[in-house]
């Protein structure tokens, strides 16, 4: 071995050094744990029954699920939820990105405004929202002073606490849809712009011929981030409405978390995992192909 | 050469580190008193540890610990790892029957039979013969001890009630439901409260109370081997469901769901009685320790324990006792008579500092003395009279009457909860109509059950 490939070989090895921790504490902690539940999915296992609790019993526990009333609310609740906070954080995210980027006063205040909920602890935001919308809260109080006679106890009504729910999504994750959508407008070369002036291109114009397709990888990222974020929460819902009222906040990681922890029925929490982990995985792949058509890198 | 020694001294320094770390139980044990420990939910300060210390000064050849945790989901998984784990843990307190059937079924809870006659801890003649049946099992084992009168109670603002010219009805009884409506109704016309009453319960346990303060027949929505639904059978369940129903929307003298969902009445704060926004409340005995404190709760009237209406008066008055504070020794203890010992000891003389955290103790022969001094308030109301009226404590709570712990079956506890929950959830709201609900109810509770017993 010459001097070089040695000194290559150095460096790799310290690379891998520095990656190893944490790279075996994801083994330990996540993926060894992931692996193991893909055939927990396939057994019914009740926790406290031991390892020799375990029973093998096939599909039987994907067979449940079109019966499980609370599977298919949760299926149902998820994908509204999902489909309604991800389109509003884009359009919402991107229009405001636009607007600061075009020249706005207190330029940075407002970024930071936007983008303070989305660090926040989601923990405290949801007990500081469910004050909010109470009977008693502010939210009620303003809207009967604005001459409302029936306001709605929004956590409190099963048509209106997923809304809720979808609203405060909105509310936490639009700075940081906002922020990196301005990271990707501000990568637009000004002489395209320049150009289609010259062209005698009208703003609209602009903005479909040039801006859309050429943020397109960063709206793919965010779309990508915001739908596996979206199906990942849980907080909100276990502080704000405990899945209710009458399941209408019920979403699947809910369900899942109190399948395994107050039911205690491991096997058919894993199945749900893996249906979730499924869904996300074809909407990934499904976003992957689709990208190739209209993502312009 | 300098790093192979340096690879040399971390590995031995880190083989060092695992064998101490094992060693570290078993040095422990070898000298001195046994150490025992105890996982508890009840926070430390009001009660446990000064429990705890006390034992230790009686017992010298015994080292008390009190660990503990919090009575959630994520404590009670903690308390599960531990056990799981096989971290030391000699005595564990549950306080639903859902829990300490999971930890029955995993193995963690040592059969007692043994252990009680050694110590001569006789569940009949402790706590009656209505509890004892309650914790004796089939096959006559038992694992599980309970040790708290955590009564149900009607309490009152004893002002309001004589100022409206209400006799209180101390005789258990004495008032039944409707009269309960009427009382309430009053209330909020004649003397001015925002509700005439409030429930601070959950759904299950409200229908279980009803039923079984009820009737003789203490099976409520399942049979007694857990294998069929009564709803649809047993028409007290329907009568619960619908008086609960009437008297937030037909009567209007609790807050309709909407409004406890919405406000959060129902966790946030200690009571709506001492906050002066009801009349009377059906709560727990745990209330005293807010009804003592005038501190962070200062008022002007007296508060007076009445006891649960009935829904049929003519059948004998059972105490109801919501859940328990349920001692099991665990399986794999080093030391089963020490804990037996504490046990025992706690349950005849150390309870009193929990007295005076707002619990009240099982066992029938405990010194009135000590309750009574225990529960004393230091300080009065503004015009000089009692916090609360004493004698209704007596009467109520040390009172000889038959105790029944309405817990609800067991069989697919946390599902049936949750089915029981919603459906309950969706008709009081007015989402579904009284038939749809027990219909509802009777289709999934059976459909649990099937898969439960399968």
């Amino acid at each position: 071995m010459n001097a070089r490939t040695s000194r290559k070989l150095k460096e790799n090895l310290i690379g891998y050094a520095f990656v190893t921790p944490n790279f075996v504490a994801m083994l330990l902690f996540a993926g060894i744990p992931i692996l193991l539940s893909m055939p927990l999915a396939f057994t019914q296992w009740n926790l406290f029954s031991g390892w020799d609790g375990i029973r093998f019993i096939g599909l039987e526990n994907f067979r449940r699920m079109p019966g499980d009333i609370w599977f298919r609310v949760s299926m149902r609740n998820t994908l509204v939820y999902t489909l309604f906070t991800v389109s509003s954080l884009l359009v919402g995210g991107f229009f405001l990105a636009n607007l600061i980027n075009t020249g706005v006063y207190f330029k940075k205040l407002i970024r930071l405004l936007f983008f303070v909920p989305y660090i926040s602890s989601i923990a405290a935001v949801a007990i500081i929202w469910r004050i909010l919308l109470s009977r008693s809260g502010p939210i009620a109080g303003t809207l009967r002073t604005l001459g409302m006679t029936d306001v709605p106890a929004f956590l409190a009504n099963p048509d209106t606490a997923l809304g809720s729910l979808i609203v405060m999504q909105i509310w936490k994750w639009i700075g940081y849809a906002m922020i990196i959508f301005l990271a990707g407008l501000q990568t637009i070369p000004r002489d395209l712009y320049e150009s289609a002036d010259i062209d005698g291109a009208g703003r609209l114009r602009k903005m479909f011929s040039i801006t859309l397709p050429m943020i397109s990888p960063t709206t793919f990222f965010i779309m990508i981030t915001l739908i596996i974020n979206s199906f990942r929460s849980f907080a909100q819902v276990q502080i704000m409405t405990g899945g209710g009222p009458v399941r209408s906040t019920t979403v699947l990681v809910f369900y899942l978390y109190r399948v395994a922890f107050a039911q205690y029925e491991f096997g058919y929490a894993s199945a749900l995992a893996m249906v979730l982990f499924i869904i996300i995985l074809v909407i990934t792949l499904v976003q992957w192909q689709g990208q190739k058509r209209w993502v312009n890198y | 050469m300098k790093k192979l020694v340096c690879v040399l001294l971390v590995l031995v320094a880190g083989a060092g580190l695992v064998f101490a770390a094992g060693q570290r139980q078993s040095a422990a044990e070898a000298d001195g008193p046994v150490r025992l420990v105890i996982w508890g939910g009840v926070p430390a300060e009001n009660g446990p540890q000064a429990v705890v210390d006390n034992f230790n000064a009686l017992h010298p050849h015994i080292r008390a610990e009190y660990v503990r945790y919090v009575n959630n989901d994520e404590g009670n998984a903690r308390l599960d790892t531990a056990l799981l784990a096989g971290e030391q843990i000699d005595l564990f307190v549950t306080y639903s029957a859902g829990r300490r059937e999971q930890r029955i079924a995993g193995g963690f809870a040592l059969r007692l039979n043994d252990l009680m006659d050694q110590f001569n801890v006789d569940l009949a003649e402790f706590f009656g013969q209505g509890i004892a049946e309650q914790f004796i099992r089939a096959d006559g084992s038992v694992y599980s001890i309970p040790t708290f009168l955590q009564l149900q109670l009607v309490i009152a603002n004893r002002d309001a009630l004589e100022s409206i010219g209400v006799e209180l009805p101390v005789e258990p009884g004495s008032w039944s439901w409707d009269d309960f409506v009427d009382v309430a109704s009053r209330l909020q016309s004649e003397a001015g409260f925002e509700y005439g009453a409030f429930f601070q319960d959950q759904h299950q346990f409200w229908i279980d109370q009803y039923v079984r303060t009820t009737t003789a027949d203490r099976d409520i929505w399942l049979n007694r081997e857990g294998t069929q639904s009564r709803w649809l059978d047993e028409p007290l369940l329907r009568e619960a469901l619908q008086w609960k129903y009437d008297a937030m929307h037909v009567h209007g003298v609790i807050p309709t769901l909407e409004t406890i969902i919405s406000d959060g009445l129902a966790g946030q704060h200690p009571s709506m009685l001492l906050d002066g926004r009801a009349g009377i409340v059906v709560d727990g005995i745990h209330r005293m320790r807010d009804i003592r404190n005038l501190q962070d709760f200062p008022r002007d009237f007296q508060v007076t324990l009445l006891p649960v209406p009935q829904a049929d008066m003519s059948v004998q008055y059972a105490a109801p006792l919501v859940s328990n504070d349920e001692f099991k020794i665990n399986a794999n203890t080093a030391n089963p008579e020490a804990a037996m010992e504490f046990l025992h000891w706690y349950i005849t003389e150390g309870y009193t500092p929990m007295i005076v955290g707002g619990r009240t103790p099982l066992f029938n022969d405990f010194p009135v003395d000590a309750i009574l001094d225990a529960i004393a308030v230091d300080g009065s109301l503004p015009d000089g009279r009692e916090v609360f009226d004493e004698q209704s404590y007596i009467d109520l709570v040390l009172g000889d009457y038959p105790r029944v712990i309405v817990a609800g079956p067991d069989t697919a506890r946390a599902e049936i909860t949750a089915v029981i929950n919603e459906e309950v959830e969706a008709f009081l709201l007015r989402l579904q109509s009284i038939d749809a609900t027990l219909q509802n109810l009777h289709q999934r509770t059976q459909a649990a059950l099937d898969r439960a017993n399968s």
